[in-house]
């Protein structure tokens, strides 16, 4: 082989190599897992920097991670090339990508979602090597709330809920105690099947008592304990005008000592110009840390 | 190719025409042209199929589709409260069926006139007559989703 020929390949091969380098720690679009049960979960990842941070982002109740508020903290995420995970709860449907109705009916339960966080956030970890920022959206941050109760967090660096609420009667809720009661009953009497509930904005919820109680459950005093109990750092932030949260829950993190930011004007979605002040304020705690 | 068959059918019966429309067809062709009347029927009958079809097809891709298809568990309620009342079909869809991919019904009810198992090999939309009113039936497969990347479960 002549020099001039040797010489060609060899660029060749280390052009090759730098070409594959930065398609690995580019990597944007959407990945899949199968679940144990033969679901398949999926999630929109973006692999960032080597030394950017490492977020998972989950959405709220029923919706997907296209719901506009995640969808929009998940792209201003990727434009700071920090690696990012947004998943899918599946629901207990496959590759689901459609938002589920309150009337449908509802096989998940908390439990189930919380073990979805736990592989997600595991397969983050473990691809980069690095402590995982645990960021959620209204039932996305109960979520990950119970997820840092139930299962051990070494891996997780901290949490961040936006638009934390809690499940029980509050603004714009519609389960009552007399919800609860009544599941607990159906329990006792060994009526286990499928029946129709108040939940969260949802008049009409239609699952079993078992899986209704795993979110009726999480009331206020159960958060609140909850995030005393967890050594991980929690941030909670909240619109000052979220409609579906009782105005004295601020003061009652704040009782606590549980980090809490107040975004005055801001709703529950943070929509308008507080879109760009819940992004400042998540950048600056996920740079912080 | 991503996409595979998960079941075999979707099945929707359609009150097309009243008995009393197909009466006054049958009495034109008594009383006048035959042929003409007959394709009148026949072009309403097309007609028909190809809106139903793509209603039909919309249907198919709906979640809660394949959820039923997965897990059958309660499949009676979902026939009674969502499949036609969930707003995805027009009214005048009278009853919908979902089959496996053996062709069996995921569950035998008693609420349905549709059949208990079709076979794959028959899949053409035909019309019967019931309770004098002319129905069209037809099929509609349903697909699998398209497979993304699968990693590892960790």
């Amino acid at each position: 082989m002549s020099e001039t020929l040797k010489w060609a390949v060899k660029r060749i091969l280390i052009l090759s190599v730098i070409f594959m380098v930065v398609i690995t720690s580019s990597y944007a679009g959407d990945i899949e897992q199968k679940l144990s049960n033969g679901l398949i979960v999926t999630a929109s990842f973006h692999q960032g920097e080597q030394d950017a941070p490492v977020i998972l982002i989950l959405h709220g109740l029923l919706q997907t991670r296209e719901s506009h508020t995640v969808e929009r903290i998940y792209n201003a995420l990727v434009d700071s090339d920090y690696t990012v995970l947004a998943p899918t709860l599946s629901l207990d449907i496959s590759q689901r990508k459609q938002s589920l109705a309150c009337e449908a009916i509802h096989s998940h339960s908390m439990q189930s979602d919380i073990s979805e966080i736990e592989l997600w956030s595991r397969w983050l970890h473990n691809k980069t090597n690095k402590k995982v920022i645990l960021v959620g959206h209204s039932s996305g941050s109960v979520q990950q709330l119970a997820y840092l109760d139930q299962y051990t967090y070494k891996h997780i660096q901290q949490a961040i809920l936006i638009s934390l609420g809690y499940f029980g009667a509050a603004p714009g809720s519609n389960e009552t105690a007399l919800d609860a009661q009544r599941a607990q009953e159906m329990i006792k009497q060994n009526k286990p099947g499928l029946n129709t509930f108040g939940l969260s904005y949802c008049k009409e919820y239609v699952t079993t008592p078992v899986n209704y109680l795993s979110y009726y459950s999480w009331g206020s005093k159960k958060i609140l304990n909850t995030m005393k109990d967890i050594t991980v750092p929690i941030t909670v932030i909240i619109g000052s005008k979220d409609k579906r949260i009782r105005k004295s829950w601020g003061r009652s993190m704040e009782e606590n000592k549980i980090e809490t930011i107040m975004v005055k004007g801001a709703g529950h979605f943070f929509d308008d110009e507080y879109e760009f002040d819940l992004q400042d304020i998540i950048d600056t705690l996920v740079t912080a840390s | 190719m991503g996409f595979s068959i998960l079941i075999v059918m979707l099945f929707i019966l359609y009150s097309i025409l009243t008995y009393r429309e197909v009466h006054n067809l049958q009495q034109g062709i008594h009383e006048s042209n035959h042929k003409i009347a007959r394709e009148e029927l026949l072009k309403a009958i097309q007609g028909a199929e190809i809106d139903i079809k793509g209603h039909a097809r919309d249907f198919s891709n709906w979640e809660e589709i394949h959820q039923q298809i997965s897990n059958p568990l309660y499949y009676a309620y979902w026939h009674e409260h969502r499949a036609l009342k969930a707003g995805l079909l027009p009214k005048y869809i009278n009853d919908v069926s979902v089959y496996d991919k053996t062709g069996h019904v995921l569950s035998n009810l008693e609420t349905t006139k549709l059949p208990l198992i079709i076979e794959r090999k028959e899949l053409n939309s035909y019309v019967d007559i019931n309770d004098n009113k002319l129905e069209l039936v037809v099929f509609q497969e349903v697909y699998g989703k398209k497979m993304i990347r699968i990693l590892l479960a960790t």
